[in-house]
């Protein structure tokens, strides 16, 4: 933490704990029908209406938000960068430790509600809509996957 | 009582049935297996065919017991989709509106339905919340499709204007789509009744094995002059229990969370 906010140490925990407990719901309303997508500022997952308790994930919004995210978090702390390195060594070791076991704890518990009945997608989980669904947005705080 | 043949094609097990038959739906209201209540429930009622019914949400708890768990779910962790009614009383779910609906409207009376929005209140036995295949003879898919000399400006997808409608062929739903977009090896749980034989026809493919896409599916019940069809809850959720014996097992989790069968005797 000597000259830099430090990608690994708290910018990587920090992203993928925003990234899995912060995000964007987006209603997509067209014709009578609605489905809900979840990520920011892509939809990368939504509830999969052909089971119970499925996903659809789309790789390519999910690597994008992804990537977003990262950069959100990694521009945020260089901007507070003197903040960070006043603060002292071994507190920094702690703040680490703390946020990595979060993140992590966050990732699985987020890995294990989605894999069991996922369907991946490339592009998109909206593409039934196309173009001319109306959407709405709001906030969605909580761990991901949502399920309204 | 009806009378009931099965057969199988490739991996999907094809169970007709005419003459009497009476729908029963069944909702696990302890912690069990839905395997177990369903051999439960066919003691009890002297059921014929059984398969899986309506889809169930699930609370993230509840979602991360059945996967780090391998005992039944209490039924309370979980909440159906759509109404399901029997003898005229909702027993279980709730209002579903935007989705299908598969409904006996007279108890023993060969004569089934499906149709858009919550299944009528005073059906003797329905399920709602599910996906259609084909509604009063019009097809359902991924798109709406038109014969040809439609006006332009017809939609792909959505409800259609009633200039369009006469041209109609195939009308899109989102849940088929969904269902499309998983392939053939995925499982599938499908009903449909023919008024013109009389006959109810259930169609069930274990998950994982190579069998019909939703679009076959589809294709199989309007050869067989199915005019009203839907998908119950799919993918590993499809389970067939057929005279003494499950010829298709849900999935494991499946297996420790489902709630609602439909039942034929």
């Amino acid at each position: 933490m000597s000259r830099n906010v430090g990608v690994l140490r708290l910018v990587l925990p920090i992203a993928m704990i925003i990234f899995l407990w912060v995000t964007m719901r987006t209603t997509y309303a067209y014709s009578g029908e609605s489905m809900t997508g979840f990520g920011f500022p892509l939809s990368w997952v939504a509830i999969d209406q052909s089971t119970s308790a499925a996903f659809k994930v789309a790789l390519l919004p999910l690597l994008f938000d992804s990537v977003v995210y990262f950069f959100s978090v990694w521009v945020g702390l260089r901007l507070l960068r003197s903040k960070i390195l006043m603060v002292k060594e071994k507190l920094m070791r702690g703040v680490s430790v703390t946020l990595w076991l979060c993140a992590i704890l966050s990732l699985s518990a987020s890995v294990l509600m989605l894999t069991p009945n996922v369907a991946m997608e490339m592009k998109s989980v909206d593409a039934y809509f196309g173009a001319n669904a109306a959407r709405a947005h709001a906030l969605a705080l909580g761990l991901q996957p949502f399920r309204n | 009582m009806g009378s009931f043949v099965h057969k199988t094609s490739g991996n999907t097990h094809i169970v007709a049935a005419a003459g009497g038959i009476e729908m029963v739906m069944l909702v696990r209201d302890r912690k069990e297996f839905f395997t177990a209540f369903i051999e439960r429930e066919v003691a009890a009622r002297k059921l014929k065919a059984v398969i899986n019914g309506s889809f169930v949400n699930l609370g993230k708890l509840a979602s991360l017991s059945v996967v780090m768990g391998s005992s039944p779910l209490d039924p309370a962790e979980s909440s159906a989709v759509g109404e399901v009614i029997q003898d005229g009383h909702i027993v279980a779910g709730s209002s579903s509106s935007g989705k299908f609906h598969f409904s006996q409207n007279t108890c023993g009376a060969d004569r089934f339905t499906a149709g858009l929005g919550d299944p009528p209140i005073s059906s003797c036995a329905a399920v709602g919340g599910i996906a259609p295949i084909v509604s009063d003879g019009l097809a359902y898919g991924s798109i709406n499709r038109y014969r040809s000399g439609v006006p332009m400006g017809a939609p792909a997808t959505g409800n259609v204007d009633a200039k369009y409608l006469p041209f109609l062929t195939q009308k899109s739903n989102l849940m088929f789509s969904d269902l499309l977009n998983r392939g053939a090896s995925v499982g599938k749980t499908a009903i449909g009744f023919s008024s013109k034989s009389k006959a109810l026809i259930m169609l069930v493919q274990e998950d994982g094995t190579n069998g019909l896409n939703a679009n076959e599916i589809r294709s199989v019940f309007v050869a067989n002059s199915v005019e009203n069809a839907v998908f119950l809850d799919c993918s590993d959720s499809a389970t067939l229990y057929y005279d003494g014996k499950f010829l298709v097992n849900p999935g494991k989790n499946k297996n420790e969370f489902l709630t609602i069968a439909v039942g034929f005797k």
